[in-house]
């Protein structure tokens, strides 16, 4: 299957510029742009109330923004009714039609259409093959499974071939080995359609695993966009830090700069760090916000050039794959992760000092 | 968290002025412009020829009855002063014991079936699902056939030659021959009869949602089978009595049919009254100002009513 | 869970009786060879019989039928569509129209009878030839009828999801194809049911149709009103019987529709 041939040569299958919406005193949205290329992955991710269901109403045609401007395939939208636009959603409750049978459901885009039948029973088949729920054909959705319905969700909207796919937490509500089963499916049938899929989740390792870049949201703001290994790597604000994995903050002051090497002042004292271009303005101010990832700081060798600081181990978690330690460096405590990798000799104790490294590449830089 | 719903808010401020229905955007005004023409008729329908022809009631009820029982529109607070016991030879109790009989039989009917309700709704309630569904559409069965004829079916079992007056005959309860209406009992018996399944469904909707943790708790704590039920039982399913008693008590307070076949001329209710005064008395203004004291009392039952189910006023339904 | 005891169930077998006993004994004393009063005499079927002969009856029937039929017909038009523009619609002064509509169902038969009777002597005055009659019995019946249907068929609605209809519009069905493939089908249920009930309710009333009835327009529960005040009875139970046992299969199709249908999430 091929995704609907673009009206458009645009590259971007989805242009959000500006949107607002309010409801009431709640806003929703506060200005949100983000671009969708053509044929990606891309997940909203955020907390509860972030307005990621509201964003994905406006572009489905479901909502209207009170200001602000929404392309579609390079179409203007705001002014297209949402049985014109080129997009489907997969909706978080499913909204099947309880009074039709698997296959109607999933013919009903096609039958609105007015395809001829023998192309909807082929195009029905195919997508119910693809997605597995042959067998389930004649049931009504009251006899489904939570994973039947999703899976009938996603195959009633892909079987119109939109430009846009448009899911709405679509695995929230399945228990998480079934979640995690579909989320690689997804991610392959994703792969094989070649369609560009708008995902939305507040599970951050889902959107981790699955996209090819991510928006992180909160509060109806577009937090930080990139993808996955950059909102990891090198998360922009201290929102993203603390709501993707685990994050050690702590303040510091400028001292100097030299190119991207900076040198600053923190609690855990001098510290050199390497910036990436684009946070280099950022560094000029008297005040940092720092952050490095547990599982960045060693405990044990590190290399030559790193930051180095002496501490006290008091506390050690076991946990399977890693260890955690609370490390206490007098004035702030961090954490720390280390991967065990079955040389227990390193023989680390509690009450322990230890001098932890702290490579000048893997600190970052913070907004606010 | 509230999920958006097809709804949006249809007021909007700054550069967008349209609203989206069910994915289509509509212009201002389009959204009140179509539920007029969906809902106006029938509203415009009801208006009409409901709330119109009360309006006139009320007018009427302050016009004054020709000779020839003929309506003169002169304004009078007579009608309302006969009603409550003002006579042309000072204190006339018949108009006010109407009404006081009225009430009475009201608060009667409300309070036996609440009685008999109670056991009922709970032995529903404790039926496995299946059993649930068939039980109250039992109850349901005889409210929706016609009350005329469960009426008079009462006629021909307290009839004299009936098999109840034959069994009371035989326990020596009563002389042989007596018809056991009319009078209070066969009113009352009729009324109960037939206002029943408007109690046991709002009462057994009460007893389904009972939390009966309370209860055991209330047991734990050593309360006694009676105290347990009043303090942790009857709080919890008072709504339901209440909007049970209003549903009973409103129609119970004007009946027409029940004490006019059973109840005899010395029974006669608010019902009673207004059709006579619309029937033989030709009287129409007195029996519109009867009409609206029977009217108020519907107003405030349901005042009570829309405040125990806090404004989601159900009728009882199968 | 609540523990079924003896003594409520006993109660609940009693009051089943109580309840049924109108119901039974009209029917059976419709089988009575008895011409007057309630002695028992023997069993017969003559009565139905003779219902064919009896030409009040007939008649009666007649105009109770068409009533039911034509109020119900117009009353499940104008009550669904009203039922369908206030669950999906906004508008001005809504809750108050919400109050209105329940007027008809609480208010006292006779009061509403008698302000309808008064309604039409004053639209006579206005109207030449406007007589009491089949016609305004169907409009009063129509006017109890709607806020039923009406009620019936929100609830139905309001069981619904409101998203179904976005997800129709979503694949691609403009507002009439998303009425006639997704919010009709899901209605019909409602609709059904409160036509049934709103027929039932037309079959049963006597005391609105009594005040707003014109001569040649009596319907049975006129006729069974009249002859009971006249004390002439054996005829009548035949009838009553048929009309107890029309409701009760009404409403137990109601029932098992309601069962049938009922949205599962
Ligand atoms: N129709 C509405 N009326 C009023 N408030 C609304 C409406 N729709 C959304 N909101 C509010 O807007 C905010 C954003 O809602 P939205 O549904 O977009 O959140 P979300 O990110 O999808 O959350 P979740 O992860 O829980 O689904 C919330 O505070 C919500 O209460
Ligand atoms: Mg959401």
């Amino acid at each position: 299957m091929q995704p609907a041939d673009p009206k458009s040569n645009s590259a971007l299958a989805v242009e959000c510029q500006h949107l607002t919406r309010r409801f009431g005193k709640i806003e929703a949205l506060a200005g949100v742009s983000l671009n969708v290329r053509r044929g990606e992955f891309f997940s909203l991710l955020g907390p509860s109330g972030c307005g990621k269901t509201t964003l994905l109403r406006i572009i489905a045609g479901l909502d209207l923004p009170d200001s602000g401007g929404l392309r579609i395939g390079g179409i203007e939208s705001l002014r297209l009714p949402a049985w014109k636009r080129p997009v489907n959603t997969v909706f978080q409750s499913y909204a099947l039609f309880p009074h039709l049978s698997v296959s109607e459901n999933i013919a009903f885009g096609l039958r609105m259409k007015r395809l001829s039948a023998i192309e909807i029973t082929r195009r029905t088949t195919s997508v119910m093959e693809l997605t597995q729920i042959m067998p389930l054909a004649a049931r009504h959705p009251n006899e489904l499974s939570g994973g039947q319905k999703q899976r009938v969700a996603l195959a009633r909207a892909i079987v119109n071939e939109p430009q846009v796919l448009l899911l709405d937490e679509p695995l929230g509500a399945l228990d998480l080995k079934l979640r995690k089963e579909l989320q690689l499916e997804l991610h392959h049938l994703q792969q094989r359609l070649e369609m560009t899929f708008v995902h939305v989740t507040h599970d951050q390792d889902e959107a981790m695993t699955m996209s090819d870049r991510v928006a992180v949201m909160n509060a109806g703001r577009v937090e930080q966009l990139g993808t996955p290994e950059e909102i990891y790597e090198r998360p922009k604000t201290r929102f993203v830090a603390e709501f993707i994995g685990e994050c050690n903050l702590f303040e510091g002051k400028f001292i100097s700069r030299d190119g991207s090497r900076l040198e600053a002042d923190s609690p855990l004292g001098r510290l050199r760090i390497d910036l990436p271009s684009t946070a280099i303005e950022l560094a000029e101010q008297g005040k940092l916000l720092l952050g490095i990832r547990p599982e960045r700081i060693s405990l044990v060798g590190g290399h030559a050039g790193d930051n180095r600081v002496l501490g006290r181990i008091e506390e050690i978690t076991f946990n399977g794959a890693e260890s955690r330690y609370r490390i206490n460096l007098g004035k702030v405590g961090l954490r720390v992760t280390e991967l065990n990798t079955g040389r227990r000799d390193v023989g680390l104790f509690v009450g322990d000092s230890v001098e932890v490294a702290l490579a000048p590449g893997n600190i970052f830089l913070l907004e606010g | 968290m509230a999920e958006p719903t097809g709804q949006t808010a249809f007021k909007r401020r700054r550069r967008i002025r349209r609203t989206v229905h069910f994915g289509e955007p509509l212009p201002p005004g389009a959204h009140t412009f179509r539920a007029a023409w969906l809902c106006g008729p029938a509203l415009v329908w009801v208006t009409m020829f409901m709330l119109v022809p009360l309006l006139f009631v009320v007018a009427l009820s302050f016009a004054q009855r020709g000779d020839a029982g003929e309506i003169v529109w002169r304004f009078t607070w007579e009608n309302y002063e006969r009603l409550f016991g003002h006579g042309s030879l000072g204190f006339d109790p018949v108009q006010p014991l109407i009404l006081a009989r009225s009430l009475g039989v009201g608060f009667a009917t409300a309070g036996l079936c609440l009685l008999i309700g109670l056991p009922v709704a709970f032995f529903i309630a404790s039926l496995p699902r299946r059993w649930k569904s068939v039980a109250l559409t039992l109850v349901v069965i005889p409210f929706w056939t016609n009350l005329l004829i469960r009426t008079y079916a009462w006629q021909l079992l307290l009839s004299p030659e009936g098999w109840l007056a034959d069994i009371l005959t035989t326990a020596g309860m009563i002389p042989a021959g007596t018809a056991l209406y009319p009078g209070w009992p066969a009113v009352m018996v009729a009324m109960v009869c037939d206002y029943l399944p408007f109690m046991i469904l709002p009462l057994y909707a009460s007893v389904e949602k009972l939390d009966w943790l309370l209860a055991e708790a209330a047991a734990d704590l050593g309360a006694s089978p009676g105290r347990m039920f009043w303090h942790a039982v009857v709080p919890q399913i008072r709504p339901g009595m209440i909007a049970g008693g209003v549903l009973v008590f409103l129609p119970a307070t004007g009946q027409f049919v029940i004490p006019d076949l059973l109840g005899g001329a010395k029974l006669a209710l608010l019902g009673n009254a207004v059709q006579q005064q619309f029937g033989s008395s030709r009287d129409w203004p007195f029996g519109s100002a009867i009409a609206v004291v029977a009217l108020l009392v519907m107003v405030a039952g349901l005042w009570l009513h829309t405040r125990v189910t806090n404004g989601r006023r159900e009728v009882s339904l199968p | 869970m609540i523990r079924r005891s003896p003594a409520t169930a006993l109660i609940a077998l009693l009051v089943l009786v109580f309840l049924y006993a109108p119901l039974v004994v009209v029917i059976i004393y419709s089988f009575n060879t008895a011409r007057y009063g309630a002695e028992w005499h023997g069993f017969t079927v003559d009565w139905y019989l003779r219902l064919i002969h009896n030409d009040p009856a007939i008649a009666a029937t007649i105009n109770t039928i068409e009533l039911a039929c034509t109020s119900t017909f117009f009353s499940v038009l104008l009550g669904s569509i009203l039922a369908y523009g206030m669950s999906r619609y906004e508008f001005p002064f809504k809750r108050l129209f919400h109050h209105v509509l329940h007027v008809p169902v609480f208010i006292p038969d006779i009061v509403m009878a008698v302000a309808l009777l008064l309604f039409f002597a004053v639209l006579r005055k206005w109207l030449a030839g406007f007589e009491l009659g089949m016609t305004t019995m169907t409009l009063a019946h129509i006017t109890f009828q709607i806020p039923f249907i009406a009620i019936v068929v929100r609830a139905r609605m309001a069981d619904c999801d409101p998203q179904l209809e976005e997800a129709a519009a979503d694949l691609g069905a403009g507002p009439w194809l998303t009425f006639r493939h997704i919010t009709f089908p899901l209605m019909v249920p409602g609709i059904v049911a409160g036509g049934l009930l709103a027929f039932t309710l037309s079959l049963d009333d006597f005391v609105v149709s009594f005040f707003t009835s014109g001569p040649g327009s009596t319907t049975l529960p006129i006729l069974i009103y009249s002859s009971v005040k006249r004390g002439l009875t054996p005829d009548i139970n035949a009838i009553a019987s048929l009309i107890v046992i029309v409701s009760a299969l009404t409403v137990v199709t109601v029932a098992w529709l309601r069962g049938r249908t009922e949205v599962k999430t």
